[in-house]
Order: C-alpha cells, then sequence, then structure tokens
C-alpha cells in the first residue's frame, strides 16, 4: 500500500515537472517547483498512514463500545436476551453435537467407509441375524473377490490371573489377524498381529499364544507400564504373549472389551452350515459398493459344495443362505439417527420459540429507539451505518448467548453421556470441538444479523411523525386478520414440541409399567466364571458359593444363571426341527424365588429341591403353549438339536438324552420389555448333569438383599473367595441398574423432549405476558381514552384479554395441526401410544391454553390499574 | 472573499468529487490542476494534500480507484466517482443550497430599510 502511495507521488510529481520544462523552466527547477507545489510529501505519507490504518477498526470499536454501554444501560433486555438465546441455541448445540460426533463423523478407522459387516440369515433353518461358519469363512475368504481382506472374530468371556491378586473375569474377542489389517488402527505401544504370529497353530497348547490389551485394561491392570510388553499373563489357564497396547478410545467390537487375542478358525474341522459362530468384518476392494459384494456372495455360494463333509448340493439348498453386507458404520449406528434427528427436531423447535421471544423483545426497543435512529438518519447517517450499529449490538447479545449455549451444551453432554451410554454408540467419541463451535457461532451471526436488519423497519409510522412529536391515539398493530402473530407462532412451537415430549413421557412410563416377569427390586448380580480345569465339578462349585451367599447377613435369598433377563449373550439351539432357535438359561435351585418369577405349573425347583426324574428341566409358559398348546406340558420332553435339525451327539457317549418337562415357569421378559414373554428353555444346574455336552463356566450370581444391594457385593466376593480361590469376579451391578439400562433410550429421547418442551412453555407463557403487557402499554392514550369516556374497568380487561386469548387459540389449533403430521416421525419409538392419540393431545392443548391465559389475565390486571391521568397524558 | 489560506478539509473532498463528476474519471495529478485552476488561484492548495483526501473518499466508498495506463504510457491511478459517491453529492448539494438560502434571507432582512 505504501508502495502504491509512493508511485502515485512519484508519477505525480514527474507530470508536475514535465509541464513546467514545457513552460520553459530548465529541467532542475522545474523539478524543484513541482516539489514546492506539492507540499512536503513525508508529511502527505504520514497522513495517509495514519488515515489508512485506524479508519475501519477506529468504527468497529466506536461502534462495539456505544453498543454495550447502551445495552449496559438497557441491562433488563440484554440479560433476558441473552437467557432467552442461550436456552435455544444451547439445546440445538447440544443434539448437533451427538449427530456430527456420531452420525456424520466417520469411524475412527482407516478408509472406514470402506469396512463393512458380514452377516447371514438362513431362513431354511428358521436362522435370521447370524454370522458366519468356519466353512464360508475359509470359502469366501479364497473365492470372493470384493474383499481385500476378511476377518473373523468372537466375543467371549474368560479369567484373567494376575500375580499375587485374585482371578477376575475380562471380557476378551478371540480374532483372527487379519481384522487388524481392516480396522487399521496403529497400536499404541507394541505391535499388533500379523499372520505369522499363529504359525505353531492353535491346536498346540505349548506355546503363548499373542495378545493385545485395550487402552484401559493396560492402565487399571499395569499402571501404564511399558514394560508389559513381551511379558506373559495368564488368560483362562494358559499363558499369553503380551506383544501390543491399543489406544486409548480404541475399542472393537465394543468400547469394553479388554483383550484380544489371536485365534484362526481352524480349517481341518470347518463345516458348512453346523454352527454360525463367527462374526466377520471386510474391506471392500475400492470401487465395490456393498450390494455388489453381497450379490458375489450370493452368487460363488453354490461353489461351496462338495469342499465340506456337510456342504452337500441338499443341504445347500435347504438352508437357503442369503448373505447380507452391511457398512459398518451403518451396523453400529443401526437407529439411532432416526432418535438423534427426531431429537434435532425438537431442539429446532425450541430455537424457533426462542428466537421468535427474543424478536418481540428486539421489537419493543425498536420502538423505543425510533426516535433516536430518526434523528440520526436527519443527521446524515447512511442506512448502512445504522443497519451495522444495530447489527453490531445484536452481535454483542447473540455472541454472548452463543458462548453461554456452548457452556450449557457442554453440561448437558456430559449429562446424556453419565445417564444413558446405552442408548448411544460410539459415546467414547463425544465432545464439544471446532465444528460444534462453529455451529454456535453461525446461529449467533445469522440472528445478530436477523434482529439487527429488523430494527432499522419503522415499526409502524415513518420517522417525520416521531420528529413531529405526534401522538397516535389509536393504536396500530401488525396483525393478521386481528391476531398477533407472534403469539399464535409461539403458542403453535410450543404445542408441537409438548405434545411430541408427553408421548414420550408416556411410552417411557408405559414400559416402566411393563410386567417383565421377575421383580428387580434389592437385587445384587455378580457375574462369576470357574477355570475350564475345574469343568466337571461346576454344579457342586455353583451350588457352594450360592449355600455360602445365603448365610451372608442382610440376604433374603441367592441363586445363579447363565444369564440375567435384559442382558445380551444368551446361546440359542433349536428345540423343534425347523422352528426358530430358543435361548437355554442354565439356573441354580432357587433361581425363580430369588426373582420372584412364579412357577405356573408343576415343580418349582427351589433351593432345596429334591427332584427324581432324570435330565428334568423347566420351560417358560411361552414355550409350553407352543410345543403343547392343548395339554400339560409336564411330563412331556424336549431335546435340544443342531443347526441342522441333528440331535445333538457327545461323541462315543452317544446321543444326549431328551430333557424331561417337569415344571413350567412364569413368562418372562428375557429379551426386552417392548417383546413378547420369551419361549426358553431352563436347565438346572444339578449332579448329573442334565445336559452333559455344555458346561457354563459363566455364570451371574444374583442376591436379593435386605439392605442396599451394592454395600453386600464385597462380602459376596469375599464368599467367592473362601469356596473356590479358582473363581473369577466380573462385573457387579444392580439389576435396577439393568432394567434401566433397557429403557435407556426411551429415557434419553423423553428426558431431552421433556426439557425442552418444559423451556417452550415457559417461553411461551412469558412471551404472552409480555406481549399483553407491551400492548398495554402501547395502547395507554386509546385504554385511557375509554375509560374517560365511560367505560367500565373490567370491560377493558376484558377487551385485552380476548385480543390476547383468540391468538393463542389460533395457535394452538396450527400447533395441533402441526403436531399431527410430525408425530409419525416418534411412531418407531413409541410403546403403547399412538402418534395421535387425542387423550394426550387435548390434556397438553388445554394445559398450554390455561397457562397462556393465565398469563394474559395477569398482564390485563395491569391494564385495569392505569391511572386516567397518567394515560391522557402519555406520549 | 476569503483570501489565500488554507482550504477546508472537508469541501476538499466536495470539490473532488465535482470534478470527477463534471469530467469523468481522473488520475491524482489532473485532479490537483482541475481544482487549481477553477480555484483560479484564490486557494494556495498543497497539492499533496489531495492524497489523504482521496483516501478518506475511497474508504467512505465515494470514489473507486483504477491502475490503468495513461496516454503517455505512464502508469497511473484513476479515480471515479461511485453511484454512492454521486447520491452524497446530491446530498451535500442539497444541504449547501439550503444553508446558504437560510443565510441568504437575513441578508436580505437586513438590507431592508422596514
Amino acid at each position: 500500500m505504501d508502495r502504491e502511495l509512493s508511485q502515485e507521488i512519484q508519477s505525480h510529481l514527474a507530470e508536475a515537472t514535465e509541464e513546467y520544462v514545457r513552460r520553459g523552466l530548465p529541467p532542475s527547477e522545474a523539478r524543484l517547483t513541482a516539489l514546492r507545489q506539492f507540499g512536503g510529501v513525508t508529511q502527505v505519507e504520514e497522513a495517509y498512514r495514519e488515515h489508512r490504518t485506524f479508519r475501519p477498526l477506529e468504527d468497529l470499536g466506536r461502534d462495539l463500545r456505544y453498543g454495550l454501554r447502551a445495552l449496559w444501560r438497557s441491562r433488563g433486555f440484554s440479560s433476558v436476551v441473552v437467557v432467552v438465546l442461550s436456552l435455544g441455541i444451547g439445546g440445538i448445540t447440544t443434539v448437533f453435537t451427538l449427530l456430527n460426533r456420531i452420525v456424520f463423523q466417520p469411524l475412527p478407522f482407516r478408509d472406514a467407509d470402506r469396512i463393512v459387516v458380514l452377516t447371514h440369515s438362513a431362513p431354511g433353518v428358521n436362522l435370521d441375524n447370524v454370522g458366519l461358519s468356519s466353512g464360508l469363512y475359509f470359502h469366501y475368504r479364497e473365492h470372493a473377490g470384493s474383499f481385500t481382506a476378511l476377518g473373523a472374530y468372537s466375543r467371549a468371556a474368560s479369567t484373567f490371573r494376575p500375580e499375587g491378586a485374585s482371578a477376575e473375569r475380562v471380557k476378551i474377542v478371540y480374532t483372527s489377524s487379519s481384522v487388524f489389517e481392516i480396522l487399521g488402527v496403529a497400536p499404541a505401544l507394541g505391535r499388533t498381529f500379523t499372520i505369522h504370529d499363529g504359525a505353531p497353530g492353535f491346536l498346540n497348547t505349548t506355546w503363548a499364544v499373542p495378545v493385545l490389551l485395550s487402552h484401559d485394561f493396560w492402565v487399571s491392570h499395569f499402571a501404564g507400564d511399558a514394560g508389559v510388553l513381551g511379558r506373559n499373563i495368564t488368560i483362562g489357564n494358559n499363558p499369553r504373549e503380551v506383544i501390543g497396547v491399543m489406544p486409548s478410545g480404541f475399542g472393537f467390537p465394543d468400547a469394553d472389551t479388554q483383550i484380544w487375542i489371536l485365534n484362526e478358525p481352524p480349517e481341518a474341522t470347518a463345516r458348512f452350515a453346523r454352527v454360525f459362530g463367527l462374526d466377520a468384518i471386510g474391506r471392500l476392494r475400492p470401487g465395490v459398493t456393498p450390494e455388489q459384494a453381497r450379490s458375489e456372495l450370493q452368487t460363488i455360494l453354490p461353489a461351496i459344495i462338495g469342499r465340506y463333509p456337510d456342504a452337500t448340493a441338499a443341504r445347500v439348498a435347504e438352508v437357503q443362505l442369503r448373505p447380507t453386507v452391511l457398512r459398518l458404520k451403518t451396523a453400529v449406528l443401526a437407529d439411532i439417527g432416526h432418535v438423534l434427528w427426531t431429537v434435532f427436531g425438537g431442539m429446532a423447535l425450541l430455537l424457533a420459540i426462542a428466537w421468535t421471544n427474543a424478536a418481540a423483545l428486539f421489537a419493543v426497543r425498536a420502538d423505543e429507539r425510533q426516535r433516536e435512529i430518526s434523528v440520526r438518519q436527519a443527521l446524515g447517517a447512511p442506512r448502512s451505518r445504522i443497519v451495522r450499529l444495530l447489527v453490531i449490538e445484536a452481535a454483542i447479545l447473540t455472541t454472548t448467548a452463543a458462548a453461554l449455549g456452548l457452556v450449557l451444551a457442554r453440561g448437558l453432554l456430559l449429562a446424556v453421556i453419565a445417564f444413558a451410554p446405552q442408548a448411544l454408540p460410539r459415546a467414547d467419541e463425544i465432545r464439544l470441538g471446532g465444528p460444534e463451535v462453529a455451529f454456535a457461532g453461525l446461529l449467533g451471526v445469522v440472528l445478530a444479523c436477523f434482529y439487527g436488519m429488523r430494527g432499522t423497519r419503522p415499526q409502524h409510522d415513518g420517522t417525520v411523525s416521531h420528529l413531529a412529536g405526534g401522538r397516535r391515539l389509536t393504536a396500530t398493530r401488525d396483525t393478521w386478520l386481528g391476531v398477533d402473530p407472534v403469539i399464535a407462532l409461539q403458542i403453535a412451537l410450543a404445542l408441537t414440541l409438548m405434545i411430541g415430549s408427553a408421548l414420550m413421557v408416556k411410552t417411557y412410563r408405559n414400559l416402566l409399567q411393563r410386567d417383565l416377569g421377575f421383580s428387580a427390586d434389592r437385587l445384587l448380580t455378580v457375574q462369576v466364571s470357574i477355570p475350564g480345569s475345574k469343568a466337571r465339578q461346576h454344579a457342586q462349585i455353583y451350588e457352594a458359593l450360592v449355600a455360602s451367599i445365603r448365610q451372608l447377613p442382610g440376604v433374603e435369598s441367592a441363586a445363579a444363571a447363565s444369564f440375567l433377563p435384559l442382558t445380551p449373550g444368551e446361546d440359542r439351539y433349536p428345540v423343534t426341527a425347523g422352528a426358530a432357535p430358543v435361548p437355554f438359561k442354565f439356573f441354580v435351585p432357587g433361581y425363580f424365588q430369588t426373582m420372584a418369577t412364579p412357577i405356573v405349573e408343576g415343580e418349582p425347583f427351589g433351593p432345596t429341591a429334591r427332584v427324581t426324574t432324570a435330565s428334568p428341566v423347566l420351560v417358560s409358559a411361552a414355550l409350553a403353549r407352543r410345543l403343547y398348546p392343548t395339554e400339560s406340558a409336564i411330563g412331556k420332553t424336549v431335546r435340544r438339536l443342531n443347526a441342522d435339525g441333528s440331535i445333538v451327539e457327545m461323541g462315543p457317549r452317544g446321543p444326549v438324552p431328551p430333557f424331561v418337562i417337569v415344571g413350567i415357569v412364569g413368562d418372562v421378559r428375557e429379551t426386552s420389555p417392548r417383546d413378547n414373554p420369551t419361549e426358553i428353555v431352563y436347565i438346572p444346574v444339578i449332579e448329573p448333569a442334565v445336559e452333559p455336552s455344555i458346561v457354563p463356566t459363566n455364570m451371574t450370581v444374583v442376591v436379593r438383599t435386605r439392605v442396599p444391594p451394592m454395600s453386600l457385593a464385597a462380602s459376596v466376593k469375599e464368599s467367592a473367595m473362601r469356596v473356590d480361590p479358582s473363581i473369577s469376579i466380573g462385573g457387579v451391578e444392580t439389576m435396577d441398574a439393568i432394567v434401566g439400562s433397557a429403557r435407556a433410550k426411551e429415557a434419553f429421547v423423553g428426558l431431552l423432549l421433556m426439557l425442552a418442551a418444559i423451556v417452550s412453555v415457559l417461553l411461551g407463557t412469558i412471551g404472552v405476558y409480555g406481549s399483553v403487557a407491551q400492548l398495554v402499554k402501547r395502547r395507554t392514550p386509546e385504554i385511557g381514552i375509554r375509560l374517560t369516556l365511560g367505560a367500565r374497568r373490567t370491560a377493558v380487561v376484558q377487551m385485552v384479554v380476548a385480543g390476547a386469548l383468540r391468538a393463542v387459540l389460533v395457535g394452538a389449533a396450527v400447533g395441533s395441526v402441526a403436531a399431527v403430521t410430525s408425530t409419525g416421525a416418534l411412531r418407531s419409538m413409541l410403546f403403547g401410544v399412538e402418534p395421535n392419540d387425542p387423550t394426550v393431545f387435548l390434556t397438553v392443548g388445554a394445559l398450554l391454553v390455561a397457562a397462556a391465559a393465565v398469563a394474559a389475565f395477569a398482564a390485563a390486571a395491569r391494564a385495569a390499574r392505569v391511572d386516567l391521568v397518567v394515560a391522557l397524558r402519555a406520549d | 472573499m476569503p483570501g489565500k489560506g488554507d482550504v477546508l478539509y472537508g469541501s476538499l473532498g466536495l470539490m473532488v468529487m465535482k470534478t470527477l463528476e463534471a469530467l469523468g474519471p481522473l488520475h491524482g495529478y489532473r485532479i490537483a490542476r482541475r481544482i487549481e485552476q477553477i480555484s483560479g488561484d484564490h486557494l494556495a492548495l498543497n497539492q499533496g494534500t489531495l492524497y489523504p483526501a482521496l483516501l478518506k473518499l475511497e474508504q467512505a466508498g465515494w470514489i473507486s480507484s483504477n491502475w490503468t495506463d495513461s496516454e503517455t504510457g505512464r502508469r497511473v491511478k484513476v479515480y471515479a466517482l461511485t453511484r454512492a459517491g454521486r447520491k452524497q453529492l446530491r446530498a451535500e448539494e442539497t444541504a449547501w443550497q439550503h444553508a446558504t438560502g437560510v443565510v441568504a434571507r437575513f441578508f436580505k432582512i437586513q438590507q431592508d430599510p422596514s
């Protein structure tokens, strides 16, 4: 810039010199004259520089200072606007953060978009959403060109035995080396698996199979010591070598996976369709879509015929395998996108209400400033300057509101993560970062421009009447067909939000009241495992453990089962060929009594039960109804079958004998409160073993307590140690917590929408109060005249309230229509209530109208107190 | 008649804009010469003070500038009036006439003996 000026000045001087030369002066004198005519060059340059630097900044600084002063003078207005807007911005920013971090951002893996999940449905054997069999895994790996890599893994639980401390149950994942290749995440320490690590073979138990630790596990059990690399640790009963630690925040397939153990499926004993027990992920070749991969898998399926003993043409035709290829992100997100967008919609409504509310406040202020603005315009300020001043003033308020909104969002997010972790996948990735701050900032800017520019539009008459001190005797108000649009809009928005939230709250209550089939009150649960070496004595160990716990003070009853209701991870097997498999639950006698689940018929299998029937089992009433609809199921038999419908064999010992049903258990919803009662087989853990081919080495102990459940956690653990030190303890939680997390999603949505609805009702009613109060203020002269002319005060009040109520009712009508159309979006989340439930609509509508009416009356009551003299004199 | 003295800063801007309106886009030197001609030696203008004034006008958005080649081949910065500048000129002229009109009335009153 300075250079340009110098060029200009030099050019100027050169031209002037030329002219003097033309006029006859000698060149040197010509130059001197030109310089003299010009004046001091350095002075000019300085003056230029001064103006150049300071002007724009100086203006901005002045406007800012002026704005701050003006806003400080109207502290009431400023604080209310900031609070209102920060509520609106905070709410929507919270949900935007969730959307951005969970739905928009790619998964934290290399090229995460190309990672897919493989599953199958096999309608021929009534299986849905299962993984791969070992045979399929090898077949696909060899022949499916759509993938550059395929990996298999399976979840399990085992025991970690640290030196000098008691055994602990840990969540492990057996995984092929290709899984880590596909995920492409670099370890925090050491290295991940390579294919060569499996060279000695997995049927060979003499070597230490390599394992990887999760970051949390490494910190909590090895104090973050890097020396853990290369060390052997004992998992299960086998030594494992630690070759790496994964970075913080990495959790595959679950956030709480603690140890990964290398394990390749055995090729020698692979089968086509006996057990579909492997979960699989793959990396798509560039340019291949999941759909293309899926159809390739379907096409190459028949080629598996003959490769495995059970891969006959007949069997392939019978099973009717249908592969599914889903992007990993789609599988992880499930329906959370829909849930989050719904809540986002709710928060958008809240923002709209806050926006309108603040706009009304700004309008009132603009009214009061009209005189000042007219004076400025008369003094020559261009419209752009005035707009800039107003926008800067509004911006001070909106950016403060945006900052407060971010603080609010942070608090809300912390609460959401703490109280509803099960509702949200990728919860560990949630944080307020650049995009979220930019979102809030953008809202602030848009709002500032909106309010600033609206402030310059003359609200009623032009500027002239203000300067002339004109008095308007009959106030005109911007109305649409006689109805105040600000009130109507706010009521409509608030009603829509309230109805949505009421539906979710009702859903949550319905789920809360749902009979699950057991009582979760004061129930402590403790996961335990016994080592494989003690499998033969498992019945005695569990009996002894439960008996020992029953002796503890404060214990009402105790028992154990292989899994609890509403917890995942049950194993399912078919009991009838061609029907869907049912869960099998192992239980220690006394389980149903501890859970307070009634026995409908037959043997209750209490703690002191002595059953003489061979292979006794219990079945749920639901299963009994299906298997034996017309007669009692007691005394009938039921068998566990393989996936292919064949009877389970135990090698040389022959087939497993059929079970005899000795009792029918009251219905329990084992899977989810929304589901029907579960068809399930209950196998008592007694001697001789009823189901000898499965040993439940992992069980969960349940204890009904007279005191707060968690207070007995320590003594229960101690009992386990005393009974058998090789028992390892896993997670401890109350049944209440487990049941709570089954409702986590509904709780999450219901809570957020309810918060938004409460704020919207507050804003809406305060908005009505404010609008009516403002109306009274503006029409004070008119009211004064009416009173003077003999109108009764009550009539004046009625007139004011009637106007407001008209707007409220119109708003309620519009809001109801909007709710009818938009609550359809909630349908998939609702339970026990329809999206257009008339009771909800009417109750909520009546509540809102009543609240608005009270506010209008309160404001209008002030109208009745208008002092005649003041009214007539008001200007 | 004001003698040779310093020209009021604000009026300088007005004179620049009026010159540009009358003669079209000009570069700095030509503007200075023209102002000297019109004011007919009644003003002692340091030509250099023109440049800060041009900057102020440009910052206010009333004139715009462009580097081009003049007829003599020299590279010059040419200034032109903007639409906002034209509006501003109209407003100033109206205000000026209004002010002088009011003052003139006072002189008329004085001259009227009654």
